[in-house]
């Protein structure tokens, strides 16, 4: 539009016979009109990167958050970080036969990783915004962890049946609660269990588990899923049972037919032995 | 209505004013290029503000998903939300209650955290409450596993299965939300959905994988052909031969005990052999073994056809029956010879009832030792269950009661080892 304006009133000068161009006050004037469409769109652009770096802060809250939450999880380094603790009830309840735990008790533990001193939560350790640890207080926040010790059966179990972390992570200064959650350590997070010895009552079953109490958890071999090579569901499924081509015959051999295929349906094909 | 004011804003200076300054077309087109500039600018600005936005919601979403399966495989959290749903329900029976039932049938709950934060119901993105029109839906089932028995007091497993839904099209405009989904499970260990365990390493860490059907694709080796499955789902083989394009040695193994007088079953014998003989081709080798008491190769192998017919016809019966001591003469005869398929007709009309060795055990040796055996069991009573045995397969074996039937066994014999013209 103002490039249009510019060229009506070039021409209308042309008409005129006057010099060619505009003065110095006019292109001023385009100039300074232009200058304020770009403060314009530098102040929007401005309100874009600022919502830009709010949204890389917060996914890199979210991707801290989830490194926490992997650590959590983790029952080897929740009793580590008990044997830290300078309460004396929690160690006991977790390490000690004649002290049982109290279910339902909390008590304020900082978590170290495993084989480390070095504690990574706690009231004393400072993150900045984008989860980086900093080496003294700095701007940004800092985790505050506790273990919620509870029991399967009653009021008191010898040892913890299940540990739930609770995790705040705090904004510093203000101490606003950014985010918060719940996590219950799982006591094989890695699936290891050296000398274990379990199988299926039958043998037409197939183990995928073990089950709360170390029971095996098994399928039968009817119901399992077959996938194809990349990955999705079999519609139909694949017979196991042992199979002969003896219906096509008339005596008592078995292996005067052979089998040729297999059908779709798990059936088999049988062809007359020709050797 | 800009450009009447701006034509009038010019106009307000007059021509004498006017000296030489910047040339039209360069006003324009410097306007152009910082037009051009600032408008790739925000375009480039807000393409990356869409692709956080996304990359933000897909974030926010795995988060979600990943406090529901958290929640799901907590016994705390499964714990809190049997109180919160209250005894009417069966999570409740079964987790504070202690009476189970187990059930494939999944059942609508309210999934709580550990820490009593309900997760299931309307939600904001990042799984947090919220009140009128909300971003997604998070749908939870629960179904309990006894393990072995219908009914339990503790579970074996308490399966959880999540939905997470787009509840509202004007929050996410033009951007897609694919629901997601997930089934995760409550016990001390449990491979992924459709995964089971294929073994465990020696430091104890169990090994699940999918059941890929193309690896159930079984096959014979080269040269076998399959005649059954076996109840661990692998096939049975057996060797294919193509006899027509390979030399035989033959070797007939004959029951000469005195059973064999009666019935002209020793005449038959003798005339369908040499029949038989007839048909053999330039290359192949026959052998000629007799038994009763004991066993006699009456003749080696060797390619002189018209001496095996006649020691064949000069044959004669009588004594009691060796099974065993005549495999091991044919065997003698024939183990060890390489130049061709290596056959044997043994034929018996009685019982083994003397020697000291099993038939079936004598068989093994010669069978393992590549002799094909084809057991012929002949007359009314010879030991069917024995005979069937000493043949390399069922079909191997030949039940032939009438003398007049064993020509047709043996021009059955022909076909097989395609000795028939």
């Amino acid at each position: 539009m103002i490039a249009k304006v510019l060229m009506s009133k070039s021409s209308s000068m042309d008409s005129h016979g006057s010099q060619q161009g505009f003065s110095l006050i006019e292109t001023v004037i385009a100039l300074g009109l232009l200058t304020a469409i770009a403060g314009g769109v530098a102040l929007k652009m401005d309100s874009i990167k600022s919502h830009m770096e709010q949204t890389e802060q917060i996914m890199a809250l979210d991707n801290f958050e989830r490194q926490l939450i992997d650590l959590f999880i983790d029952f080897e380094t929740i009793k580590h970080s008990v044997r830290f603790s300078s309460n004396n009830s929690l160690k006991n309840c977790f390490f000690s036969e004649t002290s049982p735990c109290q279910d339902n008790q909390r008590y304020g533990v900082n978590i170290r990783l495993e084989g480390t001193r070095e504690a990574l939560t706690g009231p004393q350790v400072y993150y900045d915004r984008m989860g980086n640890r900093c080496a003294a207080k700095c701007e940004g926040m800092r985790v505050i962890t506790s273990i919620i010790v509870r029991c399967s059966v009653g009021t008191s179990c010898p040892q913890p049946d299940h540990v739930v972390v609770q995790y705040d992570l705090v904004k510093t200064g203000d101490d606003k609660i950014l985010r918060q959650d719940f996590i219950e350590a799982n006591q094989f997070n890695e699936g290891k269990f050296p000398n274990i010895n379990i199988s299926c009552p039958s043998q037409d079953q197939i183990l995928r588990g073990i089950g709360i109490k170390g029971q095996p958890l098994c399928v039968s071999r009817n119901t399992v899923s077959f996938v194809d090579d990349k990955g999705g569901k079999l519609k139909g499924q694949i017979d196991v049972q042992p199979k002969d081509c003896t219906a096509f015959n008339q005596d008592q051999n078995k292996d005067q037919y052979f089998i040729s295929g297999i059908s779709k349906t798990g059936e088999l094909l049988c062809g007359e032995r020709f050797w | 209505m800009w450009r009447t004011l701006l034509v009038k804003l010019l106009a307000c200076f007059p021509d004498k004013d006017r000296q030489s300054g910047f040339s039209t077309v360069g006003v324009v087109v410097a306007a152009g290029i910082t037009m051009i500039g600032l408008t790739a600018s925000m375009s480039m600005l807000d393409n990356r503000k869409t692709y956080l936005e996304i990359l933000r919601m897909q974030n926010q979403t795995d988060m979600l998903e990943l406090r529901l399966s958290s929640a799901g495989r907590s016994m705390s959290a499964l714990a809190i939300s049997a109180e919160k749903a209250g005894p009417g329900s069966d999570l409740y029976r079964c987790i504070v209650g202690q009476q189970c039932s187990s059930s494939l049938t999944f059942q609508p709950f309210d999934l709580y955290n550990a820490g009593g934060q309900r997760l299931s119901g309307k939600r904001l993105l990042n799984g947090g409450p919220c009140d009128g029109e909300c971003p997604i839906a998070v749908q939870t089932e629960f179904a309990v596993n006894c393990g072995t028995g219908s009914s339990c007091t503790t579970p074996a497993e308490i399966l959880t299965r999540y939905r997470v839904l787009k509840a509202s099209a004007k929050y996410f405009g033009n951007r897609e939300f694919k629901t997601r989904q997930g089934q995760v499970s409550v016990a001390t260990f449990v491979c992924d959905e459709d995964e089971y365990v294929v073994g465990i390493t020696s430091d104890g860490v169990i090994r699940c994988e999918k059941a890929i059907a193309s690896r159930f694709t079984a096959s014979c080796p080269a040269g076998t052909a399959a005649f059954g499955l076996s109840d661990k789902g692998l096939l049975k083989c057996s060797p294919v031969i193509d006899y027509c394009a390979e030399p035989l040695a033959f070797s007939y193994v004959l029951d000469t005990s005195g059973s064999m007088k009666s019935g002209g079953k020793i005449a038959a014998a003798k005339g369908s052999a040499v029949g038989f003989i007839d048909k053999l081709k330039n290359g192949d080798n026959g052998t000629l073994t007799t038994f009763n008491s004991t066993a006699k190769l009456n003749k080696g192998l060797s390619g002189d056809f018209n001496g095996l017919k006649s020691d064949v016809r000069g044959l004669k019966a009588g004594g009691r029956t060796n099974m065993s001591a005549g495999l091991k003469v044919a065997g003698d005869s024939l183990i060890g010879f390489k130049n061709g398929q290596k056959v044997a007709v043994f034929l018996s009309d009685g019982h083994h009832n003397t020697g000291d060795v099993n038939p079936v055990d004598q068989a093994k040796i010669l069978k393992d030792a590549g002799i094909r055996i084809f057991s012929v069991g002949y007359g009314k009573s010879p030991d069917r269950n024995l005979l069937m045995q000493v043949a390399s397969s069922p079909a191997d074996y030949f039940d032939v009661q009438k003398a007049g039937d064993l020509q047709g066994m043996f021009n059955q014999l022909s076909e097989v080892v395609c000795r028939n013209k």
